[in-house]
């Protein structure tokens, strides 16, 4: 049933004599364009006093820029009928604007300006410092499980201080960040050449470049900034922790296990593997744990959760389930009833027909996604800063669909360890937290 | 460099790509749009099924009817089901909304035959078996545990009840004790009585078969679906809007999820589009007043936006925000005056060309997709409303004029009759939310 569906999006590549990498997915659809822009930084490249800075710079990019007052980037895009958003991760960040097609020079200007110098005054920053605390506070602070994920399981998962910290941040750190931080961080990092813009939808790729060359084209390179050290030691002993959550009222496990080297086989082989455990109806934990024993009640997985997935997870990082579950069962029980799923892989492979489902999954989803330009551009542009390689899109369906049984029982036999597996027990703890 | 953004020109016209319209002897309706760019088609196949027509004493009576569907047939049992979707490299789940129960799926254009078959196996031959409706049941009760442990699931919750409640909008979330109640021959009943071919709707997008070729098919596997007689809900009106105020105690929250809620029109009233383009102006996007003031400006809340719910049968007017303890009593008094500005002075110009070109361009997005498209054509007719919905919309909102923007503000957005539901710690905010009114205190459920 796979053949006929590989994959061939249009991709071209191009680089700016300043170092910016254009990737430019042009195809004849419906009348809208998206702009993607994303930087080589993230929170992993904070450091330590200003947990959450990254975030924090994000806000202010959306404050004015050289040619474009406060307010105007909103207004702009809006009146011209578009959408826009940011986003922080570990290890970058990204903005998009989805426009109508013939708007694109619009969201091309806006981005360059934004690129080639900020209004980073006080008022601007106290007033963004503002808006973040309140997004924690809504985000985490006032939400079940979140501040679990945010604060806890990162620390319990890494040791390294920059895998660990808080991807949101302290109050306290967000409260002494300083208008020359920010400035530095922009000059730092903001730079044409620690970033890539890709475009899809459509529009005339001749026409893109001239644009892209017009407005980007003059604006000043700088040093490329370190990658920060990540390295992790090698974790030899298992890991639990109990986190008493005063706003859950129904508790959840968190289960991880040290993952592979983004791209390499085994990276293939835990994604395929997520698919057949946890994809859809059909897969293990929804038939098993869900439906015969009847413990978990709802559960998420990926290789990098909570805050990545395969697309953008960078090594160092771990493959983590979130499973919510039914009170009369512990988390002991639960930890136990998905390594018994593990170890049933481990023992016994993979049946073919298991993995046909799990191919054909892989293929209906990557088709799905395609559809929206924003998607096209968003993995395109991430594959093109993370992997130098925005190809993948149309390639790793065909590296996935090659995997053996055999392949996929090795990787889980060296990946889902007990030694190195690390949990996080979340239980609710409502009215009072020292009982 | 260039100091100046591009000039911009007028937005494209949106038009409605080639649509097959048809009906089947049954009364089932069919509408397809071919598009041949990727190998998917996706389908949605609805029904006027959704929690409106639940009885009272069995809320989430259609929910669990949908989500039961495709676990288990006369011929197959819910893995098999399962296994079926994922070998055809489909996607297949039925969810209920206030009006409508929608099966919603997608499948590679190649096994569109055999997907079919399989949704009208669902749809036409479910068993609901025992254990699953004890499954479900028991699932579903933890599940809404987890939801009311959010305090906005809470106030959304409770705003539609003060401003629906007698209408069944009211009620569209189940309880405990209502879920203790449903039973197989509820849902067995639900099922005969709402899923008839008569008052089905069949959205088909994607890579499809020629007009002929495709009729032919689907009279094969839905047209000896046989009709049933079905009732429509009885209606009882919803209440004119009034002010009330209710604080549901959360204790330990760290801010006060505020919603204010008003009772506004459908889209067939004339108010529709004008009130769609003063609630945009007031707290649509990130140009909106509600944005610019609250957090911009005075950084009381990260979010602070309304939203207009327009339902088959009536609608619901909100402005949501989350604000800091502390600051309480000036950022609701900053809301509400927004909420009174706006049916009080005329929107600017320039306001009124943001929110017009932004509804209309956001318009154009959600139909970028696939996905987007058939959701449109099903939701569409599913509310009642003519296929040149869709065509005409762009138009209606550009006919909007600052004076039609405020009257239609001043009839549906004032504060004075609007629900104002705080979700808290009544020990911090209580005594700040008494400025503005008689608080009616209630638990978290």
């Amino acid at each position: 049933m796979s053949a006929g569906l590989t994959l061939r999006i249009p991709i071209e590549r191009d680089r700016l004599a300043n170092g910016l990498r254009l990737v430019l997915l042009a195809q004849a659809g419906a009348p809208v364009v998206t702009i993607y822009v994303i930087y080589g930084v993230g929170a992993r490249d904070e450091r330590p006093g200003r947990t959450g800075f990254a975030h924090l710079f994000e806000h202010m990019m959306f404050q004015g820029s050289a040619n474009a007052p406060k307010g105007m980037h909103f207004r702009l895009v809006e009146s011209n009928g578009g959408a826009l958003n940011g986003s922080t991760h570990p290890d970058y960040t990204d903005y998009f604007e989805i426009l109508p097609a013939d708007k694109l020079a619009l969201g091309l200007w806006l981005e360059a300006d934004r690129m080639r110098g900020l209004a980073i005054t006080e008022e601007n920053l106290r007033n963004q410092r503002e808006a973040v605390k309140q997004e924690r506070r809504l985000s985490f602070d006032n939400q079940p499980y979140n501040t679990a994920l945010v604060e806890h399981w990162p620390r319990l998962a890494f040791r390294n201080w920059a895998n660990a910290h808080s991807l949101i941040g302290s109050y306290e750190d967000l409260e002494a960040a300083t208008v020359e931080d920010v400035a530095a961080f922009f000059r730092t990092y903001y730079a044409p050449n620690n970033a890539v813009l890709a475009l899809a939808g459509s529009f005339d790729p001749d026409e893109a470049r001239r644009l892209v060359e017009t407005y980007f084209g003059d604006i000043e390179p700088q040093p490329q900034p370190p990658r920060p050290d990540l390295a992790e030691p090698e974790q030899t002993e298992p890991l639990w922790q109990t986190y008493r959550d005063t706003l859950a009222k129904v508790p959840a496990v968190v289960i991880g296990y040290p993952g592979p080297v983004r791209r390499s086989p085994d990276y293939y082989a835990l994604t395929l593997l997520d698919i057949v455990l946890t994809a859809g109806e059909s897969s293990r934990f929804y038939q098993n744990l869900v439906k015969g024993r009847q413990s978990v009640i709802q559960y998420e997985a990926n290789l990098g959760w909570p805050f990545a997935g395969p697309t953008d997870y960078l090594h160092p990082g771990r493959y983590a389930i979130f499973l919510l579950h039914h009170p009369d069962f512990r988390g002991e029980e639960i930890a136990d009833h998905v390594e018994q799923e593990i170890a049933r892989i481990q023992n016994d492979g993979v049946p073919e027909a298991e993995l046909h489902r799990a191919r054909a999954f892989l293929r209906s989803t990557r088709l799905r996604q395609l559809e929206s330009s924003r998607t096209r551009a968003t993995l395109a542009g991430l594959y093109e800063l993370l992997d130098g390689d925005p190809d993948l899109l149309n390639s790793e369906l065909d590296i996935l669909s090659e995997l053996t049984p055999a392949q996929l029982r090795d990787a889980a036999q060296r990946y889902f360890v007990p030694q190195r597996r690390a949990v996080l027990e979340i239980v609710p703890a409502p009215e009072i937290s020292e009982s | 460099m260039i100091a100046r953004p591009p000039l911009a020109r007028d937005l494209p016209h949106f038009r409605l790509p080639d649509c097959l319209q048809a009906q089947l002897g049954n009364g089932l309706e069919i509408l397809a749009v071919g598009d041949d760019r990727l190998p998917l088609v996706h389908v949605r196949l609805g029904f006027p099924a959704g929690a409106r027509f639940d009885p009272a004493e069995l809320r989430g009576l259609s929910e669990t009817t949908a989500a039961l569907l495709t676990q288990g047939t006369v011929r197959r049992g819910a893995r098999e089901i399962a296994e079926r979707v994922a070998e055809l490299g489909a996607s297949l789940r039925a969810h209920s909304g206030a009006d409508s129960l929608v099966l919603e799926g997608s499948v590679l254009s190649e096994n569109l035959d055999a997907f079919l078959e399989l949704v009208a196996e669902v749809v036409r031959l479910p068993v609901f078996p025992e254990e699953e409706v004890s499954l479900r049941k028991n699932n579903r009760k933890q599940e809404l545990l987890a939801q009311r442990a959010l305090a906005d699931f809470l106030a959304q919750e409770k705003a539609a009840e003060l401003v629906f409640a007698p209408h069944p909008y009211a009620r569209q979330e189940p309880t405990p004790e209502s879920i203790d109640r449903l039973d197989r021959p509820a849902i067995v009943g639900f099922h005969e009585r709402h899923l008839s071919p008569s008052r089905g709707l069949l959205v088909l997008v994607g890579a499809l078969p020629g007009r002929e070729e495709l009729l032919a098919r689907l009279s094969r596997v839905f047209g000896d679906w046989s009709p049933k007689p079905v009732q429509d809900a009885e209606t009882v009106a919803p209440p004119p809007p009034r002010r009330v105020i209710v604080l549901i105690d959360r204790p330990g929250s760290v801010q006060a999820d505020v919603r204010i809620a008003r009772l506004a029109v459908t889209r067939t009233d004339p108010d529709y589009f004008p009130l769609l383009v003063a609630a945009t102006v007031l707290g649509g996007g990130a140009s909106s007043r509600l944005f610019t003031e609250i957090r911009e400006k005075r950084g009381y809340a990260y979010d602070a936006h309304s939203v207009l719910t327009a339902y088959r049968e009536a609608a619901l007017a909100e402005v949501v925000t989350q604000i800091r303890s502390e600051v309480l009593a000036d950022a609701l008094a900053a809301v509400l005056e927004q909420m009174e500005r706006i049916g009080r002075e005329p929107v600017s110009a320039e306001e009124l060309e943001t929110a017009r070109n932004y509804l209309c361009g956001v318009f154009v997005i959600r139909l970028e997709t696939l996905a987007g498209v058939a959701s449109q054509l099903a939701a569409t007719r599913l509310l009642g409303l003519p296929l040149d919905y869709l065509e005409q919309y762009a138009g209606r909102i550009r006919a909007q004029e600052a004076g039609h923007v405020q009257a239609a503000a001043a009839r549906h957005l004032s504060p004075e009759e609007a629900a104002i539901v705080v979700v808290g710690d009544a020990e911090q905010i209580g005594p700040t939310l008494a400025q503005f009114g008689t608080v009616q205190y209630e638990k978290a459920p």
